[in-house]
């Protein structure tokens, strides 16, 4: 039997803990004055930054956020019940920060980096602080990439481009998450080979969960893990369980992941779900801090708050690498009342909204994006050229179609032109119907919305509008597959493709079947 | 207003008139005693901060207990607080007038805690080498803590060096954990 040393024993353990040095250690501390509802005024640390991380006994960390004249407001990131009056606070020297790295990609963590899916540590490269100030206007440029949704009726209308700030906005059950989370698992063809080869670069996702159950969080990674976007996708989940402060600090630590990738010359996209009830725990701990409550008891920098994170959404000049971050923050309304405190901030913050109306959710119009009052204000640049020729009417048609909607019933009363823009737009508004977790490619968007305006679904029924369609793109792959590789190559929609469309339409038109 | 504040103007008040009139050395000196014998009577402290107790009777309980033991200047102080309705936070002020001039004179006061007692020449040794780091005259106080294991910690202000074995043990657990 082999013998095993005592003295090879401690050899071994003294190799494996070498560099573990025995030098006194220096700190600054401080005394626990008074504690409660997640805040703690500290007596002391004399020398304490704002947004430093600090110590408290039972591995319980804290936030400086109040330097008052003699003592320090510190909110709490556990529980404040393991902390009594009297306790020593220790300074560590480290502004709140967020781990960054590959290595965080199909993780779920908390908003200080810690993983909370049970799968281990995680091999982080660095720590980069919580809150950095936005880049300036030197180191910027105009959105130029599109970055797909995968929803035809966001890329064709609302186009987001890499590094704008689009706010998804609307009551609650109107399907908010959803637009966000197919966004997430449209970029998935982003990492694939073909995607290099056309010269799209990867996106990498981050979703921010604020607030929410854990079970929906559950629910939304199951959903990426099962169509595979959790490869390239970080969760940073901050349930409604969590302290307030952790709740608060979340966003923050999803655009510094965010920006990891930006100012490595990457893409990234950041998902705030949502920026209201981040405003409500930031509401909470301000009245704890015993901030002066304004409007709607909200404190007087919440606006700041909000700014101060979308203005980090940014996209790069090419001296910078050309990296970007993309935003887009969730704001959820009570009753359709866009007029609220919140609300007109981030809007007013972004750079256009996606508004999602319950009453269309309800009529089966689905994403219920409601197209009138939807903007995107810099995305038009970044749509591809093809896409921008067969939408321009695209929104005028549906303006046009909502004007004359509540004549609809007349029927055969309404004169021809009446007839016509109603019976088109209310194909379009089939056309654009889409179900949940089924990305479209930009080139297929492009063949319905072609279909569409160009008049060609003119007279199918409208029931039978969304087969149609199907089909047709079916059709088309099978016989002339050039089109869409063609759309997805050259970006443009040349007269070859258009001739090739209307005459395979007109084709396919005449063999298809109307159903009873 | 927040009491700290008061307090810092009273006590600053205070120590540029014993200045003017010279006698910075023996008020400095009154406020040490009256810091250790207030904080000492715990009856005292509760009479100053009461409210029903009027303003005659604490004048006289001022004046019986310390006319004899301190200067008239300070005596006078005493009496101003209180006349000034902030009696209260009389404490307060005495105990900031201290710091204030510990800081002045660049005295700095060191905790000093330990398992087993310095010899005197350890101490001397311990206080000069403070004194070097700190660039100020240290007033140590010491102290026995038998749960730090060995080593002592020294505090200065909110500053702390420790090389107990406590921490030590402490700082090798949560690297042990870490890899």
């Amino acid at each position: 039997m082999a013998e095993v040393k005592p003295d090879e024993i401690s050899a071994i353990l003294r190799q494996q803990l070498a560099g573990f040095d025995n030098e006194a250690e220096i700190y600054d501390v401080g005394t626990v004055l008074q504690v409660g509802d997640g805040i703690a005024r500290v007596y002391g640390l004399s020398k304490v930054m704002v947004s430093e991380l600090v110590e408290f006994p039972n591995n319980v960390m804290g936030m400086v956020l109040n330097l008052d004249e003699d003592s320090v407001g510190c909110v709490l990131f556990g529980e404040s019940q393991l902390i009594k009056e009297g306790d020593t606070v220790k300074r560590t020297n480290r502004l709140a920060s967020f781990p960054v790295g590959n290595a965080m990609l199909g993780r779920v963590v908390n908003p200080l980096g810690e993983p909370i899916d049970g799968k281990g540590s995680i091999q982080h490269d660095a720590f980069m602080p919580i809150e950095r100030k936005a880049l300036g206007v030197v180191t910027r440029q105009s959105v130029s990439e599109p970055l797909q949704t995968g929803i035809t009726a966001v890329d064709a209308m609302i186009p987001i481009g890499r590094g704008q700030r689009e706010l998804i906005i609307g009551d609650r059950q109107t399907g908010k998450t959803a637009v966000a989370i197919d966004a997430i698992i449209n970029q998935k063809q982003t990492h694939t080979q073909e995607a290099k080869e056309n010269g799209i670069e990867p996106v990498f996702c981050v979703y921010v969960a604020i607030g929410q159950k854990d079970s929906t969080v559950a629910q939304v990674v199951a959903k990426l893990e099962e169509h595979g976007a959790m490869e390239f996708t970080t969760v940073i989940n901050s349930g409604a369980s969590t302290p307030a402060p952790l709740q608060y600090i979340a966003p923050y630590a999803g655009a510094t992941l965010g920006e990891y990738f930006r100012d490595k010359g990457q893409h990234a996209l950041v998902v705030y779900d949502d920026l209201s009830k981040q405003a409500v725990a930031y509401r909470e701990l301000s009245l704890l801090l015993r901030r002066p409550p304004g409007r709607e008891a909200y404190p007087g920098d919440v606006f700041y708050v909000h700014s101060r994170l979308l203005e980090r959404a940014s996209k790069l000049n090419d001296s910078m690498g050309g990296g970007s971050l993309t935003a887009l923050p969730i704001i959820e309304t009570q009753q359709g009342d866009v007029s609220a405190y919140i609300p007109t901030n981030v809007i007013s913050i972004t750079d256009g909204q996606i508004y999602l109306e319950p009453s269309l959710f309800n009529a089966g119009i689905r994403p219920a994006i409601n197209v009138g009052i939807s903007v995107s204000r810099v995305g038009g640049n970044a749509q591809i050229k093809a896409m921008k020729k067969v939408a321009g009417s695209l929104k005028l048609d549906l303006a046009q179609y909502r004007e004359l909607e509540a004549f609809a019933k007349f029927g055969s009363d309404l004169d021809k032109a009446t007839q016509r823009t109603l019976s088109r737009g209310a194909r379009l508004v089939e056309l654009l119907k889409q179900g949940q977790y089924s990305p479209i490619k930009v080139e297929k968007q492009v063949v319905s919305v072609f279909l569409g305006t160009q008049g060609l679904l003119d007279e199918i029924p409208v029931k039978d509008i969304k087969r149609f369609e199907q089909e047709f793109i079916e059709y088309l792959e099978l016989k002339e597959n050039d089109v869409f590789v063609s759309i997805r190559k050259e970006k443009v929609l040349s007269d070859s493709i258009v001739n090739s469309l209307r005459t395979n339409a007109q084709e396919f038109k005449n063999k298809f079947q109307v159903s009873e | 207003m927040s009491s700290f504040n008061i307090s810092t103007r009273y006590a600053k008040a205070l120590m540029e008139f014993a200045d003017v009139r010279n006698l910075l050395e023996q008020v400095s000196n009154d406020m040490i005693m009256l810091e250790d014998s207030i904080l000492k009577s715990k009856e005292l402290i509760v009479v100053l901060r009461s409210p029903i107790i009027n303003k005659d009777k604490k004048d006289l309980i001022l004046k019986e207990i310390f006319a004899n033991k301190v200067e008239k200047v300070t005596l006078e102080f005493l009496l101003f607080v209180n006349k000034k309705n902030r009696e209260n936070i009389l404490l307060e002020i005495i105990k900031r007038y201290n710091e204030i001039r510990k800081i002045k004179l660049n005295r700095v006061d060191a905790k000093i805690v330990s398992v087993i007692d310095f010899s005197d020449e350890q101490k001397n040794l311990l206080q000069a080498h403070l004194k070097e780091i700190s660039d100020k005259t240290i007033i140590p106080s010491y102290s026995i803590d038998e749960t730090l294991i060995g080593g002592f910690t020294v505090k200065i202000n909110d500053t702390v060096i420790d090389s107990s074995i406590k921490q030590q043990l402490k700082k090798l657990r949560k690297n042990l954990v870490k890899n």
